[in-house]
């Protein structure tokens, strides 16, 4: 049950309402920056670099005025995953010699033999991964779903120019983030179903491959079966409602950068630069 | 009028798949079980094969992309290098795409045919391999015979839609795999030499490719199910 549980808060994140500095700012200017930053973090390669871009991110999430428990809500999902990470990375972690205290044991453990270097390593990669976690966590706790999809719809406008549908991507990433958290709740009746029927409870058993693909599938064939007939129902309401394409189509909201905009833009670009150089 | 009710159905596709993809990306149901060092097999992959099936290659392109950016992000995927994570997934959707389209309209002689031809080949990758390692190539020569022989015994059935789903999801989950290990080679990725890759091939690539058959020829099965007693109505 806790499994199922744990799937509502699985979903992107939720959105909190407000009106600091990161919610205002242009949806565009969001996207672009958290593109620009996950470049930066994915290529800084000192640990000093890595380290203060996480602390960026954290000022960041200052700087939104989140309620309490905000940044927790979204890391708490993911830290299961960082124990795997930190262990594995500890004992098979790829080591670079170069790294200081590569030749400083700090525990053998059998055939394990953990440096120094190696324990700077995964706590480097473990910052990295909170730091891109949290990154998409601003975006969508300071976001709503659609500002997103203006914005995106917006930065795809360009492909227009050169033939590709901007538009019509744009609108395919609009559903998605729009029936993203439906779905979840559908995949949590799926699984209580399941569970009250028995099919997917009791113990993991690895070895046993026909029976967990068949518990899979007990879950993921409703899920799409209801997936694709929401196709039909979207698909009919927009045919019903003359859906004719981007062409000449106008916006209940419309965007325009401000200076405040063009400045945290600048800072992001900034940062890259940066990072590059160093 | 047909023109934009096709146009609007893939845009709905992709959509709904490509949050489909997210859901199982970001959270533990998309990850089974499985006897490899690895512990899990991903089932992330299978949206961009069904787009691919459902409404053709532009749309399994699509999904694909999701999911290529969706493992990007994820954090269970420890490497974060875009011509390995992203690039190479493109094709899942696609190659799924063509050798349904390939196959749907084949008939049982072509079907069989087909399955020798890759039953050959199999054989042929898993002589090389033996040359190395003798007991996987022996163990790959015995899968490959089997998996042939219970197709051969499905198409005499007379299931032939089955199996062209089945080739397809094969394809397009082989696809993930071989070409996604292929690029973390080629790119040297820390800690995937040749050999590691070969055997992370083997032990996550197959059961991924057994996983996604079953599922994909379910939930298409049970798609076009819903369909016919629907315009019974």
């Amino acid at each position: 049950m806790a499994r199922a549980a744990s799937l509502r808060n699985a979903s992107l994140g939720r959105f909190w309402p407000g009106d600091s500095v990161v919610h205002t700012l242009d949806p565009r200017v969001k996207l672009c920056s958290l593109g620009l930053w996950t470049v930066a973090i994915v290529l800084a390669s000192r640990w000093w670099v890595t380290a203060a871009l996480f602390l960026l991110i954290a000022a960041a999430y200052r700087a939104a005025r989140l309620p309490r428990g905000a940044a927790g809500a979204v890391l708490r999902p993911v830290l299961p995953v960082l124990a795997v990470l930190a262990v594995s990375q500890l004992l098979f972690g790829y080591q670079d010699p170069a790294m200081p205290g590569a030749d400083i044991g700090v525990l053998e453990v059998g055939a394990a033999d953990v440096s120094l270097g190696r324990v700077i390593g995964a706590a480097i990669a473990i910052v990295r991964l909170l730091s891109l976690v949290m990154l998409v966590g601003l975006l969508t706790a300071t976001t709503s779903a659609s500002a997103l999809a203006s914005g995106m719809e917006r930065l795809l406008l360009p492909l227009n120019r050169i033939g590709l549908p901007g538009h019509e991507l744009a609108l395919t990433g609009a559903i998605a983030l729009r029936f993203l958290p439906i779905l979840g709740e559908e995949l949590e009746a799926v699984q209580r179903a399941q569970l009250a029927r028995d099919i997917t409870g009791g113990p993991e058993r690895p070895w046993q491959l026909a029976r967990n693909a068949r518990r899979t599938a007990a879950l993921v064939v409703p899920l799409f079966a209801d997936a694709l007939q929401r196709v039909d129902e979207i698909s009919t309401a927009l045919l019903a409602r003359c859906y004719q394409g981007g062409r000449g189509r106008t916006y209940m909201r419309e965007l325009r950068l401000n200076a405040k905009d063009l400045i945290s833009l600048a800072i992001s670009v900034g940062l890259l630069v940066i990072v590059v150089v160093l | 009028m047909e023109q934009q009710e096709r146009s609007i159905r893939r845009i709905v596709t992709a959509g709904m798949l490509l949050a489909v993809t997210l859901l199982l990306a970001l959270t533990p149901v998309g990850f089974i079980p499985v006897p490899t060092p690895a512990g899990s097999a991903t089932i992330a992959h299978i949206p961009a094969i069904i787009g691919g099936i459902l409404e053709g290659p532009l749309v399994g392109l699509i999904v694909s992309l999701g999911f290529g950016f969706a493992s990007f992000l994820s954090p269970l995927v420890p490497v974060k290098d875009p011509f390995v994570i992203i690039l190479p997934r493109l094709l899942i959707g696609v190659a799924a795409a063509w050798v349904y389209y390939g196959l749907r309209r084949a008939r049982r002689p072509a079907l069989t045919a087909v399955l020798l031809v890759l039953a050959v080949a199999v054989l042929a990758a898993a002589y090389v391999v033996s040359q190395s390692v003798l007991w996987l190539g022996i163990a790959i020569a015995v899968l490959a015979l089997s998996a042939a022989g219970f197709g051969v015994w499905w198409l005499g059935r007379g299931d032939t839609a089955a199996v062209g789903l089945a080739a397809a999801a094969i394809t397009g989950s082989l696809a993930n795999t071989v070409l996604v290990l292929g690029a973390a080679v080629v790119r040297q990725v820390a800690g995937i030499t040749p050999e590691v890759a070969l055997s992370i091939g083997f032990m996550q690539g197959i059961p991924e490719a057994v996983v996604s058959a079953i599922i994909v020829v379910a939930v298409v099965s049970a798609i076009r199910q819903v369909g016919r007693n629907r315009s019974k109505l």
